[in-house]
């Protein structure tokens, strides 16, 4: 197995027992007040409470759940859009691809973050409301790769010679598009969970996205609105841990879809 | 052979002037659709702001009477057919009339005209800077492998880290560890300030970690787009022509392969509008900075709808028109 694959696999994994420990088997809830408010780091609290009581280790373990579920259910979402969307415009040509071509162009041309901050607020600002926006604003990229795709292999004669026999579309996609569409729309998708993550941990830090769900952002958003911030130490386990553990996990699935792609390229050479 | 040869040229151009009206055609569906977005997506959703206010406000928890509603949805023209609607708003924003924000008990219009010259004065400096440090950063280690690698490694690094998270940790590393460096804010509250010079360098002392936060994000963008053109234009014969007629290789480097490979790098500048804005706008919220993405979270948290969606309108027109300016300097590098 490849090791650097298996590196950044490995602390994603190691992060996903730390957050489940914290989650299923620390005797702290993430969002009832458990203890004094304010604590630094004890025996007891691993990362010390906020200011409401509530332990902030439970609270962190807790948002790598929330960030996990938000970025591959978005990258799933996405994933179905762009890819069904882009197969259509490919495939089909005509004035269907010159619709689906204006739609990719259009969501491209969007500047993400306001049109996700405006739908959010008219939408209203539950965890399931957040992921369809931020789905459907990054669909554009993985419809254009997969469209362009389609419309290159449409044209190999082995296609052609199948559908002269009769072959219609989903045997097709089952038997030839599928193969060659699918690692690229997976390379792809795998990009969407990170910067749906990274959305949706700026939409929390600007206190807009769900009050209630427990998220990196909205604890680093509590932080730094908690006004003796700068004049104490809670700062260094209150507010470093979901920077941290942020920045890490945008790293190792930043580097995880590049390792992945050299992979399927070196595969395809 | 001269009539052949005029054909290709006039198809080259009817071909050139088709791909232009096209782009057009594009920007003008974009800047509708985005506009009819923001026009209908607040009258399609259930609820008005009536109902919304009543129950936020908190001064009167009873909510409006029938009559009272009738009478506010009259003074609004929400009564009318949305078609009238439509227009009356079109109208109006033509006069550059965005109507009155709900929050600042202000006309939109106002509110973008003070807060926006902060923002534009963020976002410009930051594109420029991080332009600069990029074209400076891909020049040094053009002729060095063991820097270019380096500094490639870090940059790719540096990409990855989104700029609120950089805000934050230059705002605990540096700005609370220093006297001079402020935590928020433009300039210093109830300060007089004696003369211009001392106003300019209170808002320069505010401003520096903000920029360098969003610099730091920005710079390999431009980085990576100066070191691919370069090593592009590297290549080319004409360098190698220079290079044997051994001319200085101060002028080869600035004469021959800078200012060749400028275009691609401008481009770049105008697409990074896009993310700049989006940037800018979590940043100011980083540094408390009173640009327009402190009057955009502002107003979605008081439901002000009027004011969320003049805010959109600007900052969505500004993105479209810079895009449309880096696809106008692409065009133009593709019929060399």
């Amino acid at each position: 197995m490849n090791k650097k694959l298996f590196t950044y696999l490995a602390i994603l994994l190691v992060m996903f027992i730390i957050s489940a420990y914290g989650s299923l088997f620390y005797p702290h809830s993430a969002v009832r007040p458990n203890g004094p408010s304010l604590e630094p780091p004890s025996r007891d609290h691993i990362l010390g409470t906020d200011d409401l009581g509530t332990d902030i280790f439970a609270q962190i373990s807790k948002g790598f759940f929330t960030s996990l579920f938000v970025g591959v259910a978005t990258a799933f979402l996405a994933m179905f859009l762009g890819g069904s969307l882009g197969l259509m415009g490919g495939y089909l040509g005509g004035k269907t691809d010159l619709f689906i071509s204006f739609l990719i162009n259009l969501f491209l041309s969007l500047p993400q973050l306001p049109v996700i901050i405006v739908a959010g607020a008219f939408l209203g600002q539950s965890i399931i409301n957040v992921i369809f926006i931020i789905a459907l604003f990054s669909w554009a990229g993985i419809a254009k790769v997969v469209r362009a795709k389609t419309r290159q292999i449409r044209e190999n004669t082995y296609l052609q010679l199948a559908r002269s026999y009769g072959a219609g579309f989903f045997y097709l996609f089952k038997k030839h598009l599928f193969a060659d569409i699918f690692p690229l729309l997976l390379i792809n998708s795998l990009a969407v969970v990170g910067k749906a993550i990274l959305q949706e941990a700026s939409l929390a830090f600007l206190g807009l996205s769900d009050p209630l769900a427990r998220s990196w952002g909205l604890i680093i958003n509590k932080a730094m609105n908690f006004s003796a911030i700068y004049y104490t130490n809670y700062w260094l386990w209150w507010l470093l841990p979901p920077v941290f553990s942020l920045v890490v996990t945008l790293y190792c699935l930043r580097l995880l879809t590049r390792e992945i792609e050299n992979i399927v390229y070196r595969s395809e050479l | 052979m001269i009539t052949s040869n005029w054909n290709k040229t006039a198809s080259h151009m009817w071909k050139n002037s088709k791909r232009r009206t096209k782009r057009y055609v594009v920007f003008l569906c974009t800047f509708l659709t985005i506009y009819l977005f923001n026009f209908f997506l607040p009258r399609l959703m259930p609820g008005d702001p009536f109902s919304h206010n009543a129950a936020y406000s908190g001064q009167d928890m009873q909510g409006l009477s029938a009559e009272d509603l009738e009478r506010l949805r009259a003074y609004y023209g929400l009564d009318k057919p949305l078609l009238v609607q439509l227009l009356n708003t079109i109208k109006a924003n033509l006069k550059l009339d965005l109507g009155q924000s709900i929050l600042y008990k202000k006309s939109v219009a106002e509110v973008i005209k003070a807060r926006l010259p902060w923002t534009l004065y963020i976002m410009l400096s930051t594109l420029i800077f991080s332009l600069l440090l990029g074209l400076i950063l891909a020049l040094s280690a053009l002729e060095n492998g063991k820097r270019d690698s380096l500094i490639y490694k870090s940059m790719s690094l540096l990409a990855e880290i989104p700029s609120f998270l950089l805000g934050i940790i230059l705002l605990f590393f540096v700005a609370a560890k220093v006297d001079w460096l402020p935590l928020a804010g433009n300039l210093t509250p109830f300060y007089r300030h004696g003369s211009v010079v001392e106003y300019v360098l209170d808002v320069l002392r505010h401003s520096l970690l903000p920029i360098c936060a969003l610099t730091l994000n920005l710079t390999p963008q431009f980085y990576f787009t100066a070191r691919t053109s370069l090593l592009n234009i590297r290549t080319k014969d004409y360098v190698l022509n220079a290079q044997a007629k051994g001319l200085n290789q101060k002028i080869i480097r600035y004469k021959y392969i800078m200012l060749n490979a400028l275009p691609p790098i401008v481009a770049r500048f105008f697409l990074s509008v896009g993310t700049c804005i989006g940037g800018t706008m979590l940043i100011e919220n980083v540094f408390n900075y009173p640009g327009l993405g402190m009057v955009l979270r502002d107003a979605v948290m008081y439901r002000d709808y009027i004011l969320i969606q003049g805010v959109f309108l600007l900052s969505a027109t500004v993105v479209l028109c810079a895009s449309l300016f880096s696809d106008i300097i692409n065009n133009y590098l593709q019929k060399d």
